[in-house]
């Protein structure tokens, strides 16, 4: 009897505290609810791509801060390790910041824009010039004046070359901001921003062109070291930027299916320029001593051009006999006089030699056989000398005695 | 008069080496509650206060099953005075506890409905713990309901 009146009371006191309240939220509710609402606002302002869209974060900031302002103290002690105002000031920070980025944005597009424009210009001018001097190239041997216009194509070809370039790798720097060159991977908003500034693949085309276009400059030239020496510092410093960034470009400006595609050709373009400016010494060494009349068997590398300048003697010395005396001394004198000794050592040995792409033991033995085909042409009459000195103090010796001998006889008959 | 020298020098002694170091007022409540999943050990584990506790014992007080902690969650919050409360959907109870050595020991258990609580939730409204569940709530304290028998 007493315990059904206790659970009797219980359940009205239950009833009674229940009904107190027609609406009871939970804190923890009110918790989550605003972080939900604070982290999708964080998102949203990551996310934005333009100027626009990030306002509109302006106005849920605002509204998030009037909604939750009468529960300040409830989320003073339960937000973790921030509190209400602290993270409304890191939205309003986060939003501030990004905002920021956008002004540089707008800067960086005008600049590309600008790039762009140059960038397309000298593209058409170099091809103009290249063609040109491809053609001259082709006429070469024709006259003096044909060269002279070459070599001025050439200086001006080459200038051009180095201005797209280098508004090429302005391009690059403008299009990757240092700050997002230097994170190891980059976020989707990341992403977003820099493609804002290009929308399409023009960039990793004009990477592309720019290669071509230095290979093409190498096959339609015959350079010398020194031009040599300056494409190698330009590609360094191409390759330099190419690999700070390349990746990260690909990786935002590649279709999806395409990226290890680009990625591949563009490393297959460096590696040909490499091979091109590597070629480029032996076929000018080459072209040299064909100009000269003397066809070498063709070389790409330190030994094989050793090899070939030691057949190429060898063969004149063993048709010494064959041939008349008058013909192997032009041959000579065409290889020695006119290509080794005026061009070859001179110019390139040095070059080869420090570039590691000849050895000091092959250009010795290059040179010991020049030395001995001269030699075999040349014969040294050093002996002729000797006997006709030998005669000499002989011839003198005996006038000498014979004059000694005759003074006796004259003072005998004083 | 020395014998009572003696014995009032040795009361002095017994009285400090009895005494306990109090630090007192302190309050140990979570301004929020923990909504916490079991694991499929029956283990809870609140990252924020460093806290982890095995609730086999609790499903199966309150279910006499000791499988129907799967797939649950444990509503958990700290009173100011250092008890837990301790309840979770289709509870007809919520069970105080106290800590010990390495273990939660029930203060109390507050029986709240017949039927079972369907979305409860705690929340801290000093000294009480308020409990909610749909559109009631009710204040609770270790010791029962505020202003009720248990």
């Amino acid at each position: 009897m007493k315990s059904n009146y206790l659970i009797k009371s219980f359940l009205l006191l239950i009833t009674f505290c229940f009904s107190i309240s027609i609406f009871a939220q939970s804190d923890r509710e009110i918790v989550d609810k605003f972080k939900a609402e604070y982290t999708s606002i964080e998102k949203s302002i990551k996310d934005a791509t333009t100027l626009q869209e990030l306002n509109l974060v302006l106005d849920k900031i605002t509204m998030l801060k009037q909604e939750y302002a009468q529960h300040k103290e409830l989320l003073d002690k339960s937000l973790y390790p921030d509190k209400y105002d602290e993270s409304i000031d890191k939205l309003n920070k986060a939003y501030l910041l990004r905002q920021g980025d956008f002004s540089t944005i707008d800067v960086l597009q005008t600049e590309v824009g600008e790039l762009k424009q140059q960038v397309e210009f000298l593209n058409r001018r170099n091809n103009e010039l290249l063609v040109q001097v491809q053609k001259l190239e082709a006429q070469r041997e024709k006259d003096a004046k044909t060269i002279k216009k070459l070599e001025n194509l050439v200086v001006e070809l080459r200038s051009s070359i180095r201005e797209r370039d280098e508004l090429v790798l302005s391009m690059i720097d403008s299009l990757m901001p240092p700050t997002v060159r230097n994170k190891e991977a980059l976020t989707l908003e990341d992403k977003n921003m820099v493609a804002a500034e290009e929308k399409n693949d023009n960039v990793l085309n004009n990477v592309k062109i720019t290669i071509k276009d230095n290979i093409r400059f190498i096959k339609a030239t015959s350079l010398k070291p020194n031009d040599l020496e300056q494409i190698k510092d330009q590609q360094k410093d191409f390759v330099t930027k190419w690999q700070k960034v390349g990746v990260k470009l690909i990786e935002v400006y590649a279709e999806d299916g395409k990226k290890s595609e680009e990625l591949k050709q563009i490393d297959e373009l460096f590696n040909d320029w490499t091979s091109a400016v590597k070629r480029e010494a032996w076929e000018t060494i080459s072209d040299e001593f064909s100009l000269n009349g003397i066809e070498l068997m063709s070389f790409k590398n330190g030994d094989e051009f050793a090899n070939s300048v030691e057949m190429f003697v060898g063969d004149e010395l063993k048709n010494l006999g064959v041939k008349s005396d008058e013909e192997s001394k032009r041959i000579y004198a065409q290889f020695a006089d006119s290509t080794w000794f005026a061009t070859i050592q001179p110019v390139w040995i040095n070059y080869l030699i420090e570039n590691k792409m000849l050895t000091d033991e092959n250009k010795n033995k290059m040179e010991s056989k020049i030395a001995e085909w001269k030699n075999a042409l040349y014969p040294s009459n050093w002996w002729i000398y000797l006997i006709i000195a030998l005669v000499v103090i002989v011839g003198a010796g005996a006038v000498f005695f014979f004059m000694k001998r005759k003074k006796p006889a004259s003072n005998v008959s004083e | 008069m020395k014998q009572l020298i003696f014995l009032f020098l040795f009361l002095i002694l017994i009285t400090a080496a009895c005494s306990v170091l109090t630090l007192q007022p302190a309050n140990f409540s979570w301004p929020l509650e923990s909504v916490l999943p079991v694991d499929d050990n029956g283990k809870v584990t609140e990252d924020r206060y460093s806290i982890e506790v095995n609730t086999v014992g609790l499903f199966f007080e309150e279910f006499q099953d000791s499988l129907s902690f799967k797939g649950k969650e444990v509503r958990m919050i700290r009173d100011n005075q250092g008890f837990y409360f301790m309840t979770a959907s289709n509870f007809k109870n919520v069970y105080v506890f106290k800590a010990d050595e390495g273990k939660l020991v029930q203060e109390n258990k507050i029986f709240i409905s017949e039927f079972g609580l369907q979305t409860p939730a705690f929340n801290q409204r000093d000294p009480y713990i308020e409990l909610v569940d749909g559109t009631n709530k009710m204040n609770l304290t270790h010791k029962g309901v505020e202003g009720g028998s248990k």
